[in-house]
């Protein structure tokens, strides 16, 4: 049950105070308008119902105008939108784009209070909330009908909570831009702006509360094991007296990665083959208008589950792999390590039978070798291609679109290779996908791709999950996500063994006692069945909702292979808008390979009809009857939601102890602390290619931070400190002194800086010179290390409190 | 004294801004005093703003160079007014956050007819030659198209292996920008190497003109008579305002 919040809870939430002189912030929270961040979800089979709240509060004696660009699940539905004020609910519509930003600017520009919610990408969402009434606040909520990815073994749910910054290329263009973002737009990314929200310095308290609640049945999750469920954020679970498991993340968590969770599912709901339907007299009103759409023909809606049968045995083709592995500067740290593992593992997987290439591309393409080709897969050419892995770091932008096709190029030539054999041809991506340009990337590959299949990794915590399974559906890949290396290490098997044929291909599915309605199945290009994949398809059908779907196809021998799943009596809701959601998006694609424009009329209709937003409606909530309109100043204040920048560290797994107890992580990698570990920074500098620091000390600053975070040994007492650490803490404080001498003599501060860091040489000598670690001398040269990078008191490991 | 029915200013250039910016802030708060401050801002500093949205995009481009008005001093100033007072950018941001420029005014401590004031004041200083650049550019219809951050991303590769032939930028940066320098009324002089400034550009004419002169008089004879005239100048980089 979700409780409402109450008009006085949320005018709580600014804090109500007067406007204090400048200099000072205006209220404890600052005057950022996003408050709270509220998620509430229920899952069910391969279904999770998703109730998203935001708070926006005006703080101002004005009115306001906030925009906040955030993520949501790509493959989610969003099929309800309301907005409250003062207790005051309105209810959203739908309604194609256009018509719905004039509706908007018109309400907004007549005082009237109105929120407009619209698609940038998959993944990428803008929501304008106009003329919040001075010092109240406003609840914004979106329902959602998301997806939960199963296999075998695991099931997984994830939602993203930030927008990562985008590689935008292109030359910018003139004019007033089309958003409020940093991003110039340019002429391959003419939305850039709306893209890029600003970026929220770290240092301050988290000015976002998030809420976030997960409900599971108990039926769905394997018993017998204590810490089953697997979370990318510190949560706990809460003991309930219904059939449900409810995990809860802790509070005060910044928004700076996905929220993934995972939990090993019960072996029935393993492995049996499923059908389920959502007749559409069942089917919710929603937003949706009802008249039926050309592209929904049809009684109901389907989706069959079908579990792949097991590997045969080893007797596979020989295989042509490329490699495409992404090292732009945003894969700066672990990531682009990840991905240098992932390929040399895979390396290892093939034999002198196969074939294989590797591509390393940021704003060049780069290659071993003198020209780019597949090469034999011999023992001394894979020792090559791995010392030559080693070579790979991370810098420059992300050409992904010229790298991706050149990959196919090269996977699917014919010269070189024996004629008249049939070979295996597979293009491995290895990328986080954070580039701006989807569309472009995509109509690349729609001209390339022909036979190879299409291997993605996508490896980052906050994801770019929208571009990346959009390229696995436009090819009938396959795509894997990893967020961290410790989800590496689970995955890597599984991972190692993708880049084998297929158990069945040429899959066809037919209905008995309900016809399949033709066209309609998502996706489209229906996917070989890989083991450890279950095979889920979601279309239209016709006639009584009973009844069976075979699939038919051939497997590895060349002989017909067939499987069936009988429809299990009942509806299962939701999955009208699921489905119309997949065939949203496969219309979207088309659009932008085949720039077929009748195909615009038929996306609006179907969106319309079905009440879920894409990218060509909008949703938008304008209040009918205002009694006091607020008058609006010119111009009117606004502001874009500065977000945290997604965290490029290990995001963290949190494995959690079942019946309340408080979770324990493991390998707990983040530093607790408002100073960002050095690594963050370099990347940043790779990433935008500009330093940012004001103060030239700043990353000295930092690494004298990190120096005395590592310093610390597992019992926190200074005197049982090791003698290899201590070695460490002194090469890095010499190192420190080197730095800062380099920087010395530009200013009287760098001077002053310098002499009274200057103490902590001395030190430094001492201990080197002393035979055995001395406990004083080391608190000295910590005290002096943390008074110069700034530590607090509290993150002070060595100072024992009274 | 203040013109009151002036056009608002919206054409400063960077250094024009930042010479704004040190008159407002130092008048107002000792800034030496905080020594994480850096005193004059430069592109990249802005640039760094404009991600964090503490500064609004520039007003527009003139080919290269970014203008700003009024609000992007106002913006600017009261950052470093605020840093002079002791908080971090971190505060600033979450402090100044959808500002009026009345409400900026008051952190930087001047009223806004003070901010105008200067900043008509830095237009009228304009020298001579910034007023002929600028109008330059003005005049040339759309100007090229401004690669502003977006050359930040092309980095030019050091182990030049297996480019393709898509990839033009990494190219472009390679190849120094054609200079061009009006010598007299029918010669166009290309500069083809390391960017001039202004008063580099200024001997160049001058030390040309005796050549060009020498030329002219071959030039003045009856089959020059045809000889075309200069190519039309194309639109110049700003010193100061390059990437």
């Amino acid at each position: 049950m979700i409780r409402a919040l109450s008009p006085e809870e949320l005018n709580d939430m600014i804090g109500g105070q007067e406007e204090s002189g400048f200099g000072a912030l205006l209220t404890e929270h600052g005057c950022l308008p996003l408050r709270v961040l509220d998620v509430d979800v229920s899952i069910d089979g391969l279904q999770a119902a998703t109730h998203v709240r935001q708070v926006f509060a005006n703080a101002f004696a004005e009115p306001l105008e906030a925009t906040y660009v955030f993520p949501l699940p790509p493959r989610a539905a969003v099929i309800g939108f309301r907005m409250t004020i003062d207790g005051q609910v309105v209810e959203g519509r739908i309604d194609e784009r256009a018509k719905a930003r004039a509706a908007y600017d018109e309400a907004v520009a007549q005082g009237r209070r109105a929120a407009i919610a619209e698609e940038e990408r998959p993944n990428v969402f803008t929501l304008r909330v106009g003329n919040i009434p001075a010092k109240t606040a406003v609840l914004v909520e979106f329902t959602l009908v998301a997806e939960v990815a199963v296999d075998t073994l695991e099931a997984t749910y994830r939602f993203p909570l930030v927008v990562a910054p985008r590689y935008c290329p292109g030359t910018a263009l003139d004019g007033a831009p089309v958003g409020d973002g940093w991003q110039p737009d340019t002429d391959v990314v003419p939305d850039a702006s709306r893209l890029s929200p600003p970026v929220l310095l770290p240092g301050m308290p988290a000015p976002v509360a998030l809420g976030l609640r997960v409900r599971v049945a108990r039926t769905a999750v394997a018993t017998g094991t204590r810490g089953e469920f697997g979370c990318s954020l510190p949560a706990t679970e809460q003991v309930t007296d219904s059939d449900e498991r409810l995990i809860v993340v802790a509070p005060g968590q910044r928004l700076d990665r996905d929220f993934i969770l995972r939990w090993r599912i019960g072996s029935d709901a393993a492995c049996t083959s499923t059908v389920s339907l959502e007749p559409d007299t069942a089917r919710p009103r929603g937003l949706g208008h009802g008249t039926p759409a050309t592209e929904a023909d049809g009684d109901g809606t389907f989706v069959v589950t079908i579990v792949p049968p097991a590997a045969p045995a080893p007797s596979r083709r020989p295989r042509d792999v490329v490699f495409v592995i992404d090292r732009s500067g945003s894969m700066g740290g672990w990531k682009i390590t990840a991905a240098r593992r992932t390929v040399a593992r895979m390396i290892d997987t093939l034999s002198a039978d196969d074939r294989v290439a590797i591509l390393a591309f940021d704003d060049t393409i780069e290659h071993p070798g003198d020209a780019p080709a597949v090469e034999w897969a011999t023992d001394r050419h894979r020792w090559q291609l791995v010392e030559w892995l080693g070579t790979v770091d991370a810098r420059g932008g992300t050409e992904l679109a010229t790298s991706l096709a050149r990959g196919f190029e090269l996977a699917e030539a014919e010269a070189g290779g024996p004629v008249g054999e049939a070979r295996d041809r597979f293009v491995v991506l290895l990328t986080d996908g954070q580039v701006g340009h989807e569309d472009a990337v995509l109509r690349k590959l729609a001209r390339s791709a022909r036979t190879a299949r299409l291997f993605v990794v996508g490896i980052d915590a906050a994801v770019n999950d929208g571009l990346l399974g959009r390229l696995a559906d436009a090819t009938g890949g396959l795509v894997e996500f990893v967020e961290s290396e410790d989800r590496l290490d689970e995955v890597m098997d599984r991972i190692r063994s993708r880049i084998t044929a297929p158990v069945v291909t040429d899959v066809a599915l037919a209905g008995s006692d309900l016809t399949i309605v033709p066209g309609t199945l998502v996706p489209s290009r229906l996917p070989d069945l890989v083991p450890g994949v279950p095979f889920v398809v979601r279309g239209r059908y016709r006639g009584a909702a009973a009844g069976r779907i075979h699939v038919t196809g051939l497997d590895a021998t060349g002989a017909a292979w067939t499987a069936e799943a009988m429809a299990s009596g009942g509806t299962t809701a939701g999955l009208g808008s699921l489905w119309a959601r997949g065939r949203l998006r496969a219309l979207e694609d088309r659009l932008v390979t085949t720039d077929d424009t009748s195909l615009e009329q038929r996306i609006v209709e179907l969106s319309t009809s079905f009440g879920v937003l894409c990218r060509y409606t909008a949703l938008v909530a304008i209040d009918p009857n205002d009694p006091d309109r607020v008058v609006a100043c010119d111009p009117m204040r606004r502001i874009i939601q500065p977000v945290d920048y997604a965290v490029r560290r290990d995001a963290c797994c949190y494995m959690m102890e079942a019946d309340g107890a408080r979770c324990r992580s493991q390998k707990l990698r983040r530093r607790s602390g408002a100073l960002p570990p050095p690594s963050w920074l370099s990347g940043w500098d790779d990433f935008f290619g500009d330093g940012f620091t004001e103060d030239p000390l700043d990353r000295v600053r930092f690494q004298a931070a990190d120096l005395v975070a590592k310093a610390r040994p597992r019992n926190g007492d200074p005197e049982s400190v090791s003698p290899a650490k201590v070695k460490r803490l002194l090469r890095g404080t010499l190192a420190l002194l080197e730095a800062l001498g380099q920087n010395g003599g530009q200013t009287q501060a760098v001077t002053e800086e310098i002499e009274r860091i200057g103490a902590a040489f001395a030190l430094v000598h001492a201990l080197k010179t002393a035979s055995s670690v001395e406990p004083t001398s080391l608190v000295r040269l910590l005290d002096v290390l943390a008074e110069f990078a700034g530590v607090p008191t509290e993150q002070r490991w060595w100072v024992k409190v009274a | 004294m203040p013109t009151k029915n002036a056009a608002p200013v919206s054409d400063l250039t960077l250094p024009e801004l930042a010479a704004v910016v040190v008159e407002l802030v130092a008048s107002a708060a000792p800034v030496i005093a905080n020594r994480r401050v850096r005193a004059v801002p430069d592109v990249r500093t802005i640039r760094w703003y404009q991600t964090l949205g503490v500064v609004d995009r520039p007003a527009s481009y003139r080919g290269r160079t970014a203008l700003f008005g009024r609000r992007h001093v106002l913006q600017v100033a009261a950052i470093k007014a605020l840093q002079a007072k002791g908080m971090s950018l971190a505060e600033v941001q979450q402090g100044l956050a959808g500002r009026t420029d009345a409400e900026l005014a008051r952190a930087v401590g001047h009223p806004l007819a003070a901010v105008d004031d200067l900043m008509q004041r830095t237009v009228a200083t304009r020298s001579r030659a910034a007023k002929v650049r600028i109008d330059r550019c003005l005049a040339v219809d759309g100007g090229s198209v401004s690669p502003g951050r977006a050359a930040a991303f092309w980095k030019p590769s050091t182990t030049a292996r297996g480019t393709t032939a898509d990839v033009p930028a990494a190219a472009a940066i390679s190849a120094p920008a054609l200079q061009t320098v009006p010598v007299g009324d029918a010669v166009v002089l290309l500069w083809h190497g390391q960017p001039l400034s202004a008063t580099n550009r200024a001997r160049l004419e001058q030390l040309a003109r005796p050549v060009v002169a020498f030329l002219s008089s071959f030039a003045a004879q009856p089959v020059a008579e045809q000889a075309p005239r200069a190519a039309s100048p194309a639109p110049r980089p700003e010193e100061g305002a390059r990437p």
